[in-house]
């Protein structure tokens, strides 16, 4: 028993060397991949072809940080416009339509309608391109065979990440549709942090478009809350990324209102956003006010972390589906220039 | 005693009907001579009914043997949760592609599949003194866990972690701090600056109750 806990701490502690060692030497490893592979961009591309090209309606579960929620969804798609419903089945109801790169979100119980536009959902085919070969360059893609997941054949791969900056992914997408039924994050160790699968899916299904547009339109007695955003840069904001985390460019940049902090609606909060093509990173920038804002703190829901710190008169969060390590590099390297 | 262990070991593996030709004949042979042999085989047992089920059907004279068993399960079961079972694997991140090659497709290190081996694996350590299993030896090797993981493992096989992944991570916890849950709305706004939470992960999004708006 003693040889036992022994060696469970000796395996700790050397996963934690493990852990720091790469996080310092963060350098991109070469990529070898067996040819006959298809590459992280192709699979990427039959994945984004197959929500363009298929109308279905479907059962999707997401389980992580304890908890499982799942919902209905509906998705159709005419090949220039995609319209999808989902509609909550836990927690609270809330239903979220999606009409290309325009979401709303109905919330009954507040009877409060969120309107949303979200850029990167419209301008996706052009980012796939533009990151393909960022990918492949901090992920490698390995094949694994198939098995069946809500009823149906799918290949299975991996996305293992070449250091310990981000997180792996396993992918199950259908073998003719290409559309992703089933994806698993990975930690460094292998552990499964979040996961999301169909639990049953039904191709071809009849959805129809206008239904759903007229089911979007009916605003009636729904309150209508947009985030006020205006578009910036970091630095005309003052802020700076001294040490650059291997791998994350920097998106976009935005001043925006942050439902929450209500208050005092002239407050706005600075969102600069990261990726690495597969994991993004956002660091909220606000005034540091001491009644709100407490103490520096870590956490994590799923494959979320989060983490806060305060620089002087300004409250950093840094949310990401990264590990930690990588959000605290992200502080480390944020610098205040004015 | 190198001898005993051996030979304990051979039970195990007769139960769980690894044993061909002569080590299968010179083991029953063993088993049904003499009387360690055969406690050591109804233990076994009396242990995977246990882990199994909770309520194995024993006799009268077992039930004493069987309370404290399931004392020490009890005691067992929450430093389990500390150690967590994927601390038993290398940390290496290729480990998942190395798995594969080794025929246990797609297993992770915390799969509910493998925590319910490691429950065996703690068991028996409570139980040493009758199973001589080579845990110490062998707790790195996923294979060997797999033996250690007596009896009916495979009618037990659910799906990869789906309702618990995670589970056996660093302790998961989110307070529900409005002003965070707004953050993180915020951020799966901008969510789709990923590919794979392009048009999957808006799903992924709107679905995922923690950080909704």
């Amino acid at each position: 028993m003693t040889r036992y806990i022994a060696g469970l701490l000796l395996m700790a502690l050397s996963a934690t060397a493990m852990a720091q060692t790469t996080i310092t030497a963060a350098a991109p490893a070469a990529v070898d991949r067996p040819i006959a592979e298809r590459s992280v961009g192709d699979w990427l591309q039959r994945m984004h072809d197959a929500s363009r090209q298929r109308a279905y309606v479907g059962t999707f579960v997401v389980a992580g940080g304890g908890r499982l929620s799942s919902a209905r969804i509906w998705h159709v798609c005419d090949g220039t416009q995609q319209m999808e419903r989902v509609e909550s089945l836990t927690g609270a109801p809330r239903s979220t339509f999606r009409h290309n790169d325009k979401v709303l979100t109905f919330l009954p119980e507040s009877r409060v309608v969120l309107a949303e536009k979200r850029e990167s959902l419209g301008l996706f085919p052009q980012l796939l391109q533009a990151n393909s070969a960022a990918i492949a360059q901090y992920y490698r893609v390995h094949e694994f065979g198939s098995e069946r997941v809500a009823g149906f054949e799918a290949d299975v791969l991996e996305l293992q990440p070449v250091d310990s900056l981000r997180f792996g992914y396993r992918i199950w997408i259908e073998k003719d549709t290409g559309l992703m039924v089933k994806l698993q994050t990975l930690n460094g160790r292998g552990q499964v942090l979040e996961q999301a699968a169909f639990s049953d899916l039904q191709f071809e299904a009849p959805v129809s478009m206008t239904k759903l547009a007229q089911m979007m339109s009916h605003t009636e007695g729904y309150k209508l809350e947009k985030p006020e955003m205006r578009k910036t840069t970091a630095e005309a904001e003052g802020w700076v990324l001294k040490q650059v985390v291997p791998g994350f460019q920097p998106m976009s940049c935005y001043q925006r209102s942050v439902k929450g902090s209500a208050q005092s609606q002239h407050e706005h909060t600075l969102q600069w956003i990261f990726s690495d093509g597969l994991a993004s990173v956002s660091l909220f920038i606000e005034p540091f006010v001491a009644r709100r804002h407490g103490q520096p703190a870590s956490q994590a829901l799923g494959a979320t972390h989060t983490l806060t710190r305060r620089f002087g008169d300004w409250w950093l969060t840094a949310v990401g589906e990264v590990p930690t390590e990588t959000l605290a590099a992200f502080a480390q390297g944020l610098e205040r220039q004015k | 005693m190198q001898e005993a262990a051996k030979n304990r070991e051979l039970i195990s593996a007769l139960a769980d009907g690894q044993l061909r030709d002569e080590d299968f004949a010179r083991t029953v042979e063993w088993v049904t001579q003499t009387e360690e042999a055969r406690l050591t085989w109804r233990t076994y047992h009396l242990v995977g009914d246990v882990l199994r089920s909770g309520e194995p059907v024993v006799s009268a004279r077992d039930s004493d043997f069987l309370q404290s068993l399931k004392l020490r399960l009890q005691q067992e079961a929450p430093q389990l949760r500390h150690v967590t079972a994927p601390e038993l694997i290398a940390n290496d991140p290729g480990m998942t592609g190395a798995r594969v090659q080794n025929g246990s497709k797609y297993w992770s290190a915390n799969d509910s599949r493998f925590r319910w081996k490691m429950l065996a694996g703690l068991a028996s350590l409570s139980t040493v003194a009758v199973i001589g299993w080579q845990i110490v030896s062998g707790w790195g090797d996923l294979s060997e866990a797999r033996q250690l993981a007596q009896v009916p493992v495979q009618a037990l096989q659910p799906e990869v972690g789906l309702t618990q992944p995670g589970v056996g991570a660093e302790p998961q916890r989110m307070i529900r701090d409005p002003q965070l849950d707004a953050l993180l709305a915020a951020h799966k706004q901008f969510g789709g600056t990923s590919a794979l939470q392009g048009p999957a992960g808006f799903l992924r999004n709107a679905t995922f109750e923690g950080g909704a708006p």
